[in-house]
């Protein structure tokens, strides 16, 4: 009987983590003031998005300056088929934003993939801005630098279902849970394998016969599509959208939360989105006009001292504890 | 001489002031592969010292001192970003590019809290005040001055590279950095002037601008942007490049404000993107070895 | 060795926000019943962005009023929380959900950035709270039925100045140069209809970007055909404009939109020394100036000057007002907080203030006298003189008004 439950729990150990953090983010909204669910949610959708700049950054190689660009066409997308289309339903809208998004990254993966290094850094840089600089222009349908107020909640459709905060909480949850599943298995699969084959060493990966341009252009328009999913959340979330949402700081600012949180490990962009989030709501009851110094100075402090990000601390506390536990067990 | 042709002398002396500035961003990224995305920080920064000695009184409000002083602070800003980050960044682009990011933003912000939010002005000396007429229109006579300043430090910077030791070293850098070592020539004190002279461009330039249309501290991403954009158009440690540059942009930049306003930005990223896909290593560059 | 130390210290402070999250801020949820007894008013304010300096004067007017009243407000203490939306949609959409959700306010105030206030406008519509403007807003924000607009719309000021020039100056032929946001377009749209009304022709447009630091392409384009040039320009930029006006040796007289936006207080003494001199004859149509003649004013600027050192300019008395329609709305409820109250109470509310009245109509519309000034050196500072009044202007009815 004894051994039989040792083993089964030793089997559980790994998926404890999960269990926990689930258990956390499921309970969590009550056990805070309504101020702080918003603040909740909104680190679930930087967290997708975090992590779709992971799938290219930290498992590719292609650092993009540009990921902003996707988060805020899908963003705007969705807006403007809802506000200037009428189009409601959110099995619509949603849908088509997150292809037109996909269409674009798939656009910007052939232009950006043509030229690698500096030159990749300053053509993903150059393509957001242009998405900003249509956001700003294009006023008669993106509203220009006001921006496009007015984006409601999902329309799904249910007539007995009003929305609050807290169940669109629970649906971003849902739909970070599925992200999250859905990006750790392309990850987990041999075409993650060899992504990061391609990350270490590309030239290698050629000789063994892969068609390297192709899994990077492939996962860059699936980065794409992710972070497309962020931004219609974030639409939602917002109530509107800015130019700003597709620009250089808010894809520096996702670019801190993948680099403080760890982009060696998996789940390290979402920690670094709760840290990022966090850090800026505090910065700004206490020292509201020094966020921008706040951010910087966690930026160069990140990029000279923090290597791995934190969250290989966090797995070390993890395989310490493990390894207590089982030598208590065993 | 017409109203086009004020729009052409606009052009044209904000694309010197642009050059003034890329020059120092071209040679930093072709000889030492350092992309500095805070090259327009210490534009500001060097325009906000500037202004703030050219307001003091007596002896210190030289138009021509403070400018001196605007570069010297770019340069030293660069230096110690050099010698503390950039050393040991060296060949991490990654790493480079999220810092120097940093430091856009720590930049902003400190000018800020220190100078306030509001843009800053400064007057040229008084023999460049004023007007200048020229074919019946009237033209400030402070941007003709730009125009020979750029043009004074485009055939300096070319006189340089082109025709002095030092610049041949620096040529030769650019090219293969592993082999002037073997050649016994010690880059590294190269790379650090070549940094220094680069930043104290930057410095100058936004002193030079200041006194043609102000400073505010928020201009250091955007002025960032239109110099990179400079560069990879006109091509990476080429100065004559980093001149067409300017000059294609600056032009850009002022019909579009006059005739096409919803245009002009869009332009001048349109043309990166071209010239990155098209001519990566630019107008004039060098061809990457 | 000392990398590791660092990010150590990095790593502890990521856990310890990490540990935030997770422990509820008990003092933000703690005693709620202490809190029932404090009325609280929402004000969010622009720190930064274009109009960076208004923030400090708006405050600077409300805290005046604060003291005034002793906060306190039908029997209750009353208090303002003041954040700072950045002068942007996005960071003021965030505050005034704090504001709302974590503070529980009763009443919103500002921001001074229209696309902002559109933005908050929006967020605000399932809680049905009051919605007061500190300075202007375009027409737009009117539909909802939940705002209340202190200083009448942008377009009354700047079609005003429009109908000035058409019928007093005898202008025929304007140019204007406003920048390319929803309050930039409704300031020329407003001196168009105003000055086109009269049979006077809009020949150029300059639509500028929003922190547009050169002029020198719209100056060296600018015809010379033109009587007028009607402008709208920033503090921080007049320096630069002024002087790019000379060194074009533009020579065509000058009409501010919306002159608030200069004034001795906001210039620095340098600024003054500068564009001062140059300034003088400009005209522009605003709601308030310190140097308007009434002996109540008069009254009003000296307690001011005396407790701040400097004159209330138009920011600090619009702060004032604002805050004073607030408070007084909610005397009319007798401190009722709930938001239907609330909302009726402010329909129809008639303000008194040291140099005029706003009254709101039902529509939430703020009706008030508009003043054509001029720029003058008075003591070497920088004032706008009263040259004319136009009283009780109401935007919707301002066809008929000057027809």
């Amino acid at each position: 009987m004894g051994r039989m439950d040792a083993g089964f729990i030793k089997q559980m150990i790994p998926f404890a983590p999960y269990l926990v953090s689930g258990i956390i983010l499921v309970v969590l909204p009550f056990a805070v003031p309504p101020y702080f669910r918003s603040m909740l949610t909104k680190i679930l959708i930087f967290a997708i998005f975090a992590l779709s700049l992971n799938l290219i950054w930290g498992y590719t190689g292609l650092l993009s300056l540009g990921h902003a660009a996707f988060f805020g066409v899908a963003g705007y997308a969705a807006g403007i088929l809802i506000i200037n289309y009428g189009i409601e339903s959110f099995w619509l809208v949603a849908p088509a934003a997150i292809l037109i998004t996909t269409l674009v990254a798939a656009l910007f993966g052939v232009i950006a993939l043509r030229v690698s290094g500096i030159y990749f850094l300053l053509v993903t840089l150059a393509l957001g801005q242009l998405v900003n600089s249509v956001g700003v222009k294009w006023k008669s349908v993106t509203g220009g630098s006001d921006g496009l107020p007015g984006i409601p909640f999902p329309a799904l459709g249910l007539s007995w279902f009003t929305w609050n905060t807290t169940y669109f909480y629970y649906f971003v949850l849902l739909v970070f849970v599925i992200c999250y599943f859905l990006l750790y298995r392309i990850i987990k699969s041999p075409f993650g394998h060899a992504l990061q084959g391609i990350r270490d060493n590309e030239p290698r990966m050629q000789s063994l016969g892969y068609n390297t341009w192709l899994y990077k252009y492939i996962i860059f328009i699936i980065a794409g599509s992710f972070a497309g999913v962020a931004g219609v959340l974030f639409a939602s979330f917002l109530g509107m959208m800015a130019p700003q949402h597709a620009g250089v700081t808010t894809s520096v600012l996702v670019m801190l939360m993948v680099i403080i949180g760890g982009k060696t490990v998996f789940f390290g962009p979402v920690i670094g989105a709760a840290v990022i989030i966090l850090l800026e709501y505090f910065s700004s009851i206490i020292v509201p006009l020094r966020w921008p110094l706040i951010l910087g100075g966690a930026l160069v402090a990140s990029v000279m001292f923090l290597r791995g990000g934190i969250s290989i601390y966090l797995i070390k506390l993890w395989e310490k504890v493990r390894s207590g536990y089982g030598s208590f067990k065993g | 001489m017409d109203v086009l042709g004020i729009q052409l002398l606009i052009g044209i002396s904000y694309g010197m002031l642009l050059f003034v500035l890329a020059s120092g961003l071209s040679l930093i990224m072709g000889v030492m592969r350092i992309l500095n995305l805070a090259h327009g920080s210490l534009y500001m920064i060097g325009a906000y010292v500037g202004v703030t000695v050219a307001h003091l009184s007596g002896p210190w409000s030289n138009f021509w001192l403070a400018a001196l002083v605007a570069g010297l602070t770019g340069g030293l800003i660069g230096l110690v970003l050099e010698r503390v980050f950039f050393s040991r960044l060296y060949k991490e682009l990654d790493g480079q590019v999220l810092a120097t990011l940093g430091f856009v933003y720590i930049f902003e912000n400190l000018v800020r809290w220190i100078w306030g939010p509001l843009q800053k002005m400064v007057s040229p000396p008084a023999f460049l005040s004023g007007s200048t007429i020229v074919g019946g229109l009237t033209f400030p006579t402070y941007r003709f001055a730009l125009i020979v300043i750029g043009l004074v430090t485009a055939v300096g910077l070319w006189l340089l590279v082109e025709k002095t030791r030092v610049g041949a070293i620096i040529r030769a850098g650019m090219d293969d950095r592993e082999m002037t070592g073997g050649l016994g020539v010690n880059f590294g004190r190269i790379a650090s002037a070549v940094f220094f002279l680069g930043t104290f461009m930057a410095g100058f330039a936004g002193f030079l601008g200041t006194a043609m249309s102000g400073v505010s501290p928020f201009i250091g991403m955007p002025i960032m942007l239109l110099a990179v954009i400079v560069v990879v158009v006109g091509g990476m440690g080429s100065i004559p490049g980093a001149l067409l540059g300017a000059m294609i942009i600056g032009i850009i930049d002022s019909f579009g404000k006059a005739y096409f306003p919803d245009l002009a930005l869009f332009t001048a990223y349109l043309a990166m993107i071209g010239i990155l896909l098209l001519r990566p290593s630019g107008l004039l560059g060098r061809k990457e070895v | 060795m000392r990398k590791k130390r660092v990010s150590k210290i990095i790593v502890g402070v990521c856990l310890l926000l990490l540990l935030a999250l997770a422990l509820p801020l008990a003092i933000a949820c703690a005693p709620k019943a202490a809190e029932q007894q404090v009325i609280k008013i929402g004000v969010i304010l622009d720190f930064q962005g274009a109009v960076a300096e208004f923030g400090a004067f708006n405050e600077q007017g409300m805290r005046f009023k604060l003291n005034e009243i002793g906060h306190q407000v039908a029997g209750k203490r009353v208090e303002i929380i003041v954040e700072d939306g950045q002068g942007e949609p996005a960071p003021a959409v965030d505050k005034a959900r704090k504001l709302v959700e974590q503070d529980g306010v009763v009443i919103m105030i500002g921001p001074v950035m229209t696309h902002a206030a559109a933005a908050v406008q929006q967020y605000l519509k399932p809680f049905g709270i009051p919605y007061f403007s500190i300075l202007d807003w375009t027409p737009e924000l009117l539909e909802q039925g939940t705002v209340f607009m202190t200083a009448g719309t942008g377009d009354a000021y700047s079609y005003v100045l429009g109908y000035h020039a058409g019928t007093q100056l005898g202008y025929k032929k304007a140019a204007v140069l406003y920048p390319d946001y929803n309050w930039g377009q409704a300031q020329f749209a407003g001196f168009r209809d105003g000055f086109t009304a009269q049979g006077g022709e809009i020949v150029q447009t300059f639509p500028t970007d929003i922190f547009s630091l050169d002029f020198a392409p719209y100056f060296s384009s600018l015809k010379d055909e033109v009587d007028v040039l009607a402008f709208v320009c920033f503090a921080g930029n007049m320096p630069i404009f002024m002087r790019q006006y000379k060194e074009f040796g533009v020579k065509t007289p000058l009409m501010l939109l919306k002159g608030s936006v200069i004034s001795t207080e906001v210039m620095s003494p340098e600024m003054v020394a500068d564009v001062g001199q140059d300034m003088q004859g400009i005209l522009t149509a605003e709601a308030y100036s310190s140097y308007i003649d009434t002996g109540t004013n008069q009254d009003f600027v000296a307690r001011f000057e005396s407790k701040y050192g400097q004159r209330p300019e138009l920011n600090a008395m619009m702060g004032y007002a604002s805050l004073t329609a607030a408070l007084e709305t909610i005397e009319k409820t007798n401190g009722d907080t709930s938001p239907d109250k609330l909302m009726a109470a402010a329909k129809g509310l008639k303000v008194e203030l040291p140099h005029g009245n706003i009254e709101y109509s039902e529509n939430g519309m703020g009706i008030l006298d508009i003043y054509i000034m001029r720029a003058e050196m008075r003591d070497g500072a920088f004032a706008w003189i009263p040259v004319q009044k136009y009283e009780q202007v109401n935007t919707y009815i301002l066809h008929e008004k000057f027809d």
